[in-house]
């Protein structure tokens, strides 16, 4: 979900900068060394989940996981969305700087969200929790982030007003298959490697095992 | 990956300070993402095209960068010019006027990103991200990922690979969804398991949260010059915008 280039109010833009940038220094600070080269892996993974196209209907949709990212990092999920929309930038010459600070703040303020809302369920016994806590930070980030897009482009211009209803209501299929496909994740990263889910909380490697 | 390798070539942009190509990246977004006059902006689109120019780029692969974003502008264009109202619909030409600056606007900050950016290795830009005092532990992220991205991006083919030789085909079903989810689950496990290789490596070797950089740039003559012209125009941008 990018907003081009030359497109936003200056107020917009600033709003959006401000906002990164200030989360971008709680990230910073909730980051410890050691996290960092698992941030910039969720990082890579949450760039490559952009390129994996997934039929529906006659069309197909690229996928957004940024509730994924979310729930799996918290604050540290600021980090690594400005990163992935730089290289995108940088890339493919999706975005750009002036943009970068509304662009991250769309995709990680949800992300954000859904981390307080939901990883406390991922602390639970039962099975079917993991999959509906997923299910319900994939659908609503996105949603979210289709909302805080069309109100970008809404306060830069009464023109965009189609443009971003077309937004929010086009991104309803896409709710759908994020929540079903990050349910799925949760769940099976529950199966394989549940020490992943509480990542967020604790230190990748005990502190005992790595100073000693 | 790395299908377009712009960074490759010889040209007076490429052997420019980085560091003074991201700031002039910088500058001249801001000074054209503020401009409200269409004549303005076709200057700025102007010396955008000159940029590329002078880099010697591809004109192909530049064109394929701008071509999906102007598909969306005719569209976002369409939308400006035309409204409804109950069955009748009415076409705007002050519509038109705003969506042809927006366009304008967009197409000068992707060339110019394209030239000034674009064309500095990944790495490259990373190291002077550092010098340009950008925190710590974000060039951190930054270095790590471009490092890994690759990586990554060939154990996710291999993984696609392995499930299309097993006869899986995409389709709009349950049984797609959940493989795909397995597949993105099977890419994070695969990811964290190196990443904490990664911090074991780091630990071995005694890493304690200082990057060492080797590589120091020096400012030319020809980047005082460069800077120099940018300024100009970007004042001039802003100043001329105004009046």
């Amino acid at each position: 979900m990018h907003i081009a280039e030359g497109v936003l109010s200056v107020p917009v833009l600033i709003t959006g900068a401000a906002i990164t940038a200030g989360a971008t220094a709680i990230g910073l600070k909730k980051t410890d060394y050691d996290n960092i080269p698992a941030t910039a892996m969720l990082c890579c993974v949450f760039f490559i989940a952009s390129l994996i196209h997934v039929p529906i209907g006659p069309s197909s949709v690229h996928l957004l996981m940024n509730g994924l990212l979310g729930i799996l990092l918290g604050w540290p999920a600021f980090l690594a969305i400005l990163v992935a929309l730089v290289l995108q930038a940088v890339f493919f010459g999706f975005g750009g700087i002036t943009s970068l600070g509304v662009n991250t703040a769309i995709m990680a303020l949800p992300a954000v969200f859904v981390y307080y809302v939901f990883a406390g369920f991922l602390k639970s016994k039962h099975g079917a929790g993991f999959f509906f806590a997923g299910a319900a930070a994939g659908m609503l980030s996105v949603g979210i982030s289709s909302f805080l897009a069309a109100a970008a482009l809404l306060f830069s211009g009464r023109d965009f007003l189609i443009a971003g209803k077309i937004i929010v209501i086009g991104h309803i299929p896409v709710m759908i298959i994020e929540g079903l496909i990050t349910g799925s994740v949760i769940v099976f990263l529950k199966k394989v490697k549940p020490e992943l889910l509480t990542f967020s909380r604790k230190r990748l490697i005990p502190k005992e095992q790595t100073d000693g | 990956m790395h299908k377009e390798q712009l960074y490759k070539g010889d040209s007076i942009i490429h052997s420019l300070d980085p560091r003074l190509r991201i700031v002039c990246a910088v500058f001249f977004s801001i000074s054209v993402a503020i401009v409200v006059n269409t004549r303005t902006a076709v200057s700025a689109l102007l010396i955008a095209v000159v940029c590329v120019l002078m880099a010697k780029l591809d004109i192909k692969v530049v064109g394929d960068r701008i071509k999906k974003l102007n598909f969306i502008m005719a569209a976002v264009i369409l939308l400006f010019i035309v409204s409804f109202e109950g069955k009748a619909v009415h076409f705007s030409p002050q519509g038109f006027s705003r969506g042809l600056l927006i366009v304008l606007k967009s197409n000068a900050i992707v060339l110019f990103l394209t030239a000034s950016l674009a064309t500095i290795e990944l790495t490259t830009i990373g190291h002077a991200l550092h010098h340009l005092r950008v925190p710590n532990k974000l060039v951190h992220i930054f270095l790590f990922t471009i490092r890994y991205l690759g990586v990554l991006h060939q154990e996710y083919e291999r993984l696609i690979k392995a499930m299309k030789i097993r006869g899986f085909i995409p389709k709009m079903n349950i049984h797609t969804y959940k493989s795909l989810a397995n597949l993105l689950g099977m890419l994070l496990v695969k990811a964290i398991d190196r990443s904490e290789r990664i911090v074991a490596a780091m630990k071995c070797r005694g890493f304690s949260g200082k990057f060492f950089i080797l590589r120091h740039f020096i400012f030319h003559k020809k980047d005082f010059i460069a800077a120099a012209i940018m300024a100009g125009f970007v004042l001039l941008i802003i100043g001329v915008d105004r009046l």
